[in-house]
């Protein structure tokens, strides 16, 4: 649980919105889904710089070997390594973080009806 | 076995929950009250506890703050289908934020949510439910 606490502490260090995102780790490294964004109310957008920060920080962290990430609003440049924000008409914010290991998840349907 | 407290003002939503952690092995206690959360933890051995944030009694970051003053480290992961409720809107919020999130041992999920993801999000947590980290 070490290495998950781990890769919590440099998300919530950035004040990344842990809600959006899926933590997975394996013996070949961490992966993560989902949309890479900030908490609501915090001022400073996430960047490309900020992205490559939060990513090189990850890759430090002591057992994690590599970083894989499928962000469906971010995604790094196949030539330059750089990251680049997705256009927001293809992004799906509503949604929640789904697991990669079902094509077809099912959906926890219990309706919260507060408010 | 690894054990787990859920706290929700919704009683289907906390029946949804321990069916679906039953299945995977995790023994589960509910509670629709707030106050009843210390007893639970005094009397039981918990893992991990599961917060709503918006219930009529108390949210879950007031009992978030109050269960952190006496288990430092335990594992707790906030549920909730508002997202705005982790608005960085006041400093008590963002101090909430960096002195009791930057451990890692908190996580979030938002509703509504696939199962598959709440088995990973508590796995990531305190690991499977024999408690076989998977590392």
């Amino acid at each position: 649980m070490k290495l998950y606490r781990d890769v919590r502490s440099v998300l919530v260090r950035h004040f990344v919105d842990l809600g959006r995102l899926s933590v997975q780790i394996s013996m070949t490294g961490v992966y993560l889904h989902g949309s890479l964004l900030r908490l609501p109310g915090v001022t400073s957008a996430l960047t490309p710089e900020v992205v490559r920060v939060i990513m090189a920080e990850l890759s430090r962290v002591p057992g994690v070997q590599r970083v894989n990430a499928d962000f469906d609003n971010w995604q790094q440049d196949r030539a330059m390594g750089a990251w680049v924000e997705k256009k927001k008409e293809k992004r799906k914010e509503k949604e929640p973080a789904a697991s990669p290991r079902e094509p077809t998840p099912k959906v926890f349907e219990v309706e919260d009806d507060k408010q | 076995m690894r054990t787990i407290l859920s706290v929700d003002d919704d009683p289907k939503v906390l029946a949804a929950f321990e069916t679906a952690l039953k299945q995977k092995g995790y023994e589960v206690f509910i509670t629709t009250d707030p106050e009843e959360v210390a007893r639970i933890l005094t009397d039981h051995e918990i893992n991990l506890v599961m917060l709503d944030i918006r219930m009529p009694q108390k949210n879950g970051f007031e009992i978030f703050q109050e269960l952190k003053k006496r288990y430092e480290k335990l594992p707790v992961l906030f549920v909730t289908a508002y997202p705005k409720s982790f608005t960085m809107h006041s400093d008590e919020m963002i101090d909430l934020w960096k002195n009791e999130f930057a451990d890692g041992n908190t996580d979030i999920m938002y509703k509504p949510f696939t199962l598959d993801l709440l088995y990973e999000k508590v796995e990531g947590l305190i690991g499977s439910a024999t408690g076989d980290e998977g590392e």
